[in-house]
């Protein structure tokens, strides 16, 4: 069937590593000061011009990312957006799409658990270190699953053996999102046995962002869209956010999240700027920290808590991007991108498909799109 | 000895076909289940037509041995390998699509 290749690419996400458990994180790049000047987008857009930027080369690699199409001659990427310094810098659409038109988030759309738990985390609503405690879980006190905590579901190191796999139609991912698993999928990914012992193994799982989702519905204290709706799409002015969900009513947030590029452009930015916006804090003090800290787990380098690192990648795992690059991202596995570079005051944002371009050539282009710009402290 | 043998492959064909039917069918349950969510969820939600949908799905292997089609009576999709019950997705606004059992 064709999902082999869905899944395959679903499979690609599954390949990072970091620090052992109790050893000290790596030192992060600071994220940006937050000035006062510092534009946001609640009703639109500031725009303007790159600045600190090769002109020639922002062009040059939004050549290449716009190069490889369909057989049906469409381009695979169709939304790129920059953001710097706050302001709208590029914003190009493939034709047939615009800035009303929106996308599909496949993984990218995990980081928007990472949001809906932190500020449920803000409001002392969830604590990082209590158990998860998925339903299926409560009859049974002696249950072992009933110790994996918030944290290790947010950083994929609960232990449990609900990996996403790329064994194509038989894969738990595959089974969750479109099989057996589908109606419920929280119940699903509960209903595995451990594996681990919680916090010492990362494993990829469309499942684990499954059970946060269902820990969001039950302690939202609301209709989780209308959770959603007050705290970040009228906080942030996001209008285009769509979170499908499964028969059960949980958000299928691992896979089928929707909006436009600006308001992906939007998401990212409030993570740049430390989950401030306007002066109010959204996300708790140090959450973005913690969010692009590497999941302390010996196999893992890459992963922080629900957002990827470009780091030192642990075994079996591969850099996101070669050199020092700063940054962190929220990513899906048909090459949508959210990447946040706090060194250059950068979002940048790719939407579209992977059909006729591969994860290196997209890699490589976001990578020259953001060289292209110098760091914030080292005006060109 | 013959009637052993044409015995054995009778029940050699069974097992083969039998194993062969419940492969197609998770096949068709889990692949219908993607190209109809898939598909509906583009439509409704991405805005574009269902061929442009559907063409995003091209690469994935042996996609076109899928039976694909919105559904005839409201907004969602249908899709399944021939022989077997389609799966189904049904849009409704403000949530998207969600498959059917």
């Amino acid at each position: 069937m064709s999902h082999v290749r869905t899944l395959s690419l679903i499979a690609l996400l599954a390949l990072s590593g970091g620090p052992a458990r109790g050893e000290a994180a790596p030192a992060r790049f600071p994220l940006p000061p937050q000035r006062i000047d510092v534009a946001y987008p609640t009703r639109g857009w500031p725009r303007g011009d790159p600045q600190r930027a090769d002109h020639i080369a922002i062009e040059v690699a939004l050549g290449k990312l716009f190069a490889k199409r369909s057989a049906a001659g469409v381009p695979d990427t169709r939304a790129l957006l920059v953001v710097q310094d706050g302001k709208l810098v590029v914003e190009r659409y493939a034709p047939g799409f615009d800035a009303r038109s929106r996308f599909r988030s496949w993984s990218a759309g995990k980081s928007l658990a990472n949001a809906w738990i932190g500020l449920l985390v803000r409001d002392g609503r969830v604590s990082l270190d209590e158990p998860l405690d998925a339903r299926s879980w409560r009859a049974r006190a002696e249950d072992p699953r009933r110790a994996i905590t918030v944290r290790e579901a947010l950083q994929m190191t609960t232990g449990l053996a609900n990996e996403d796999g790329d064994d194509g139609t038989s894969s738990f991912v595959a089974r969750l999102l479109f099989g057996d698993l589908s109606g419920d999928s929280a119940l699903g990914a509960a209903e595995v046995a451990p594996i681990h012992e919680p916090g010492t193994h990362w494993a990829y799982s469309t499942g684990t962002t499954q059970l946060l989702a269902r820990l969001v519905v039950e302690r939202a204290g609301e209709d989780w869209r209308a959770f959603t709706h007050r705290e970040l799409d009228e906080a942030l002015g996001i209008r285009s956010l769509l979170v499908e969900s499964d028969r059960a009513g949980t958000p299928l947030v691992g896979a089928f999240v929707w909006a436009n590029a600006q308001d992906w452009a939007r998401l990212g930015l409030l993570y740049l700027r430390d989950g401030l916006w306007e002066g109010r804090r959204i996300l708790p003090a140090g959450w973005v920290d913690f969010t692009r800290t590497p999941a302390p787990a010996p196999n893992n380098g890459t992963y922080g808590a629900h957002f990827w690192i470009n780091a030192k990648p642990g075994p079996d795992q591969h850099p996101l991007y070669d050199g020092d690059l700063d940054s962190f991202e929220m990513n899906g596995s048909a090459g949508q991108f959210v990447v946040i570079v706090p060194s250059r005051d950068l979002v940048v944002v790719r939407l579209g498909e992977m059909n006729a371009s591969t994860w290196p050539e997209l890699r490589t282009g976001l990578a020259e799109l953001i060289e292209a710009f110098a760091p914030a402290s080292a005006p060109r | 000895m013959r009637k052993w043998v044409i015995g054995f492959f009778i029940w050699l064909a069974l097992v083969v076909g039998a194993a062969g039917y419940v492969e197609l069918k998770q096949r068709s349950y889990v692949g219908g289940g993607l190209a109809a969510k898939e598909i509906c969820s583009c439509m409704h939600i991405g805005g574009r037509d269902f061929e442009a949908c559907r063409a995003d799905l091209a690469p994935f292997e042996r996609i076109d041995w899928l039976q694909t089609s919105p559904l005839p009576d409201g907004p969602g999709v249908q899709s399944g390998l021939r022989g077997f019950e389609p799966r189904i997705a049904r849009f409704e606004e403000g949530k998207g699509c969600t498959l059917e059992p």
